[in-house]
């Protein structure tokens, strides 16, 4: 057998073990994924909202958190601008609410700074641009147990109108989702800034935030696994969120996030199928750096056989118009299906299996326009990920990192 | 730690049995494929042996039969032909199962007896079609494969034009069969693809349709 052959075969045992592990874990939480008992005592809450140039939607986040149904004595919200040039200061103190002003320097710093006037006994973290649903802040306080350190929200966007957007909304129902699967293990791996809560004490006791790191959500959780507390997840607490709806501005996020998830990867290698840092060594970093090579192989494997199949045909393509001759045979494309055929189709199959059970639970009835989305997304965004991460590599490599 | 570690191993398990059973697949498929094609040549060797009594017959004992013995040679022409394509796309398909090197070689050998047969019918029976022997590689360096694939789309063009009045015979030079290399030897052919017209013009390299005809014109 080919070289090629058997890393496209190790390739799609890899994806079919991930698609069919996932599923696994739903079959057997299925009844429980939303699952949350309220707590009749709730603790002090900090709700910290970080803020740049946001004065167009700062104030509805405001709103949002102060719409919440979380006793009123109980929730303190600290808006943290941080050197905005329009007027996100000005829309905030509108709002009535504490509001920190100070220079530019990063969502990390702000947060670390905020960190240390809080008051409450846990940290609520919202980007300025998230809207939670009234229940999220009860809900997620509840899931806490005495070793949580963090629990997250079902991240969700909010009314998505082109492509792109409706896209974005289609990945993020699949991450929430995979999200819930990976707290049934313990596993989750990231505490997104739409709206995570942390326990303050946890907070402190790691440091706070990396100001390094792009990605600070993701370093907090990694950081917080790798000192044993534990990361929940919270599906019914729900955050709408507003993506990028440009191109140019979601590449760039991605390419934020694919550095950041570099960057916290080689910070904590050390950790690297290592049991004494819990999940972190034996499952999170693995899982991430395996998730890495995968992206890259699949492109690998892809490239390879499109640029040669590309170059063979084009060159058949020229030598037959040199030599005056006009039939192009089907049987040039050799159209004969191979074992790899039916991999691929097991494959994809087992994905829409996936799809399908995501959209049952997470009330996502099927349509043509979400079938069109769902394909496109499939087809187009996902492929895409991967130059996202190439790109990521080399500008993480080159250190060109300014946003 | 890790909650649920059986969860794992569990989709491990599950993962490999459908591996294992996606593979046997493909040996089944792969298999039923290379059977195929061996049912089909042990078919086609029945045949040829059945057209070989009919030609030697027609020859021997029947001589203003030619016409029947032509008809005959060009219809297994036609079949071998097809045979060979279909056995070069299954083996494109095959990803586990070795190379199909010996049915490849058994088909070479049949189309070096058919073309023998060829020539001798168009000695005794003064018929005036064309053989024409296209000299290939079973494993061409990738301009060969496209240098290759073009004469064989233009043959291809060219057979459909003159139908039975052209006898193409593709012959492997890299298969070490004897016949083959005497031939190879016998005609000084030392690239592939190259073309042999009636056993006395050799053509190396790339021919289109048009200086084909021009050739066979002259020739004939």
């Amino acid at each position: 057998m080919e070289v090629l052959s058997v890393i496209y075969l190790l390739f799609i045992f890899v994806s079919l073990y991930f698609s069919i592990f996932f599923l696994m874990i739903f079959f057997r939480h299925r009844e429980s994924m939303f699952d949350v008992e309220i707590n009749e005592k709730l603790p002090s809450l900090s709700v910290l909202i970080p803020a740049f140039n946001e004065e167009s939607t700062i104030q509805g986040t405001i709103k949002a958190v102060l719409d919440s149904d979380y006793p009123k004595d109980l929730l303190e919200v600290l808006v943290i601008d941080d050197g905005s040039k329009d007027k996100t200061f000005e829309r905030a103190k509108e709002m009535g609410v504490n509001v920190l002003s100070k220079e530019n320097s990063g969502k990390a710093d702000s947060l670390n700074r905020a960190l240390k006037i809080a008051k409450g006994e846990f940290i609520a973290v919202i980007d300025a641009d998230s809207y939670p649903s009234e229940d999220s802040f009860k809900k997620m306080i509840s899931q806490f147990s005495e070793k949580t350190g963090a629990v997250t929200s079902c991240v969700l966007v909010k009314e998505p109108k082109n492509l792109l957007e409706k896209m974005q909304a289609t990945e993020y129902v699949f991450i929430s989702w995979a999200r819930k699967l990976l707290d049934f293990l313990g596993c989750v791996y990231v505490t997104p800034g739409a709206l995570s809560i942390y326990r303050k004490s946890a907070l402190e006791n790691i440091g706070g935030f990396d100001i390094e790191n792009m990605t600070e959500d993701i370093e907090i959780t990694w950081n917080l696994l790798r000192n044993k507390y534990e990361i929940g997840m919270c599906l019914s607490a729900q955050v709408f969120t507003v993506p990028p709806n440009k191109f140019k501005k979601f590449w760039r996020q991605r390419l934020r996030w694919h550095i950041g998830g570099l960057q916290t990867l080689l910070k904590y290698k050390g950790t690297l199928f290592r049991g004494r840092f819990g999940v972190l060594g034996s499952f999170i970093s693995p899982f991430f750096g395996l998730s890495l090579i995968l992206s890259l192989t699949g492109l690998g494997i892809f490239s390879y056989i499109f640029l040669d199949r590309l170059f063979y045909l084009s060159s058949l393509a020229e030598s037959l118009y040199t030599n005056s001759s006009f039939g192009f045979y089907v049987h040039s494309l050799n159209l004969t299906p191979n074992i790899f055929t039916f991999f691929w189709l097991s494959l994809f199959s087992v994905t829409l299996v996936y799809v399908y059970f995501c959209y049952r639970s997470m009330k996502i009835r099927f349509n043509f326009n979400n079938s069109f989305i769902l394909l496109s997304y499939l087809l187009i965004y996902l492929a895409l990920n991967p130059f996202m991460l190439i790109h990521a590599i080399y500008k993480y490599a080159f250190g060109s990192m300014q946003w | 730690m890790v909650k649920q570690k059986d969860i794992f191993w569990k989709a491990a398990i599950f993962t490999l049995v459908v591996f294992l059973l996606g593979v046997s697949l493909g040996y089944l498929l792969e298999g039923s494929r290379v059977k195929s094609i061996r049912d089909e040549y042990k078919r086609i060797e029945i045949e040829w042996a059945d057209a070989k009594l009919l030609n030697s017959y027609y020859q021997t004992l029947n001589p203003f039969l030619c016409g029947a013995a032509v008809k005959e040679n060009l219809e297994f022409a036609d079949r071998v032909y097809n045979e060979g394509l279909k056995l070069e796309r299954y083996e494109r398909s095959n990803k586990l199962n070795d190379e199909l090197l010996i049915d490849k070689q058994r088909y070479a050998l049949l189309k070096v007896e058919f073309w023998l047969n060829s020539i001798l019918i168009k000695d005794k029976c003064n018929v005036d079609y064309v053989n024409l022997v296209y000299f290939y590689k079973d494993k061409p360096k990738e301009k060969e494969k496209v240098e290759q694939e073009t004469q064989s789309i233009i043959l291809r063009e060219l057979k459909e034009e003159h139908g039975s009045n052209l006898m193409l015979i593709p012959l492997p030079l890299d298969l070490n069969i004897s016949m083959i290399n005497v031939m190879k030897n016998a005609h000084n052919i030392s690239k592939a693809p190259s073309l042999l017209i009636n056993e006395k013009l050799k053509l190396e390299g790339i021919y289109n349709v048009e200086k084909l005809n021009k050739i066979i014109k002259e020739d004939g």
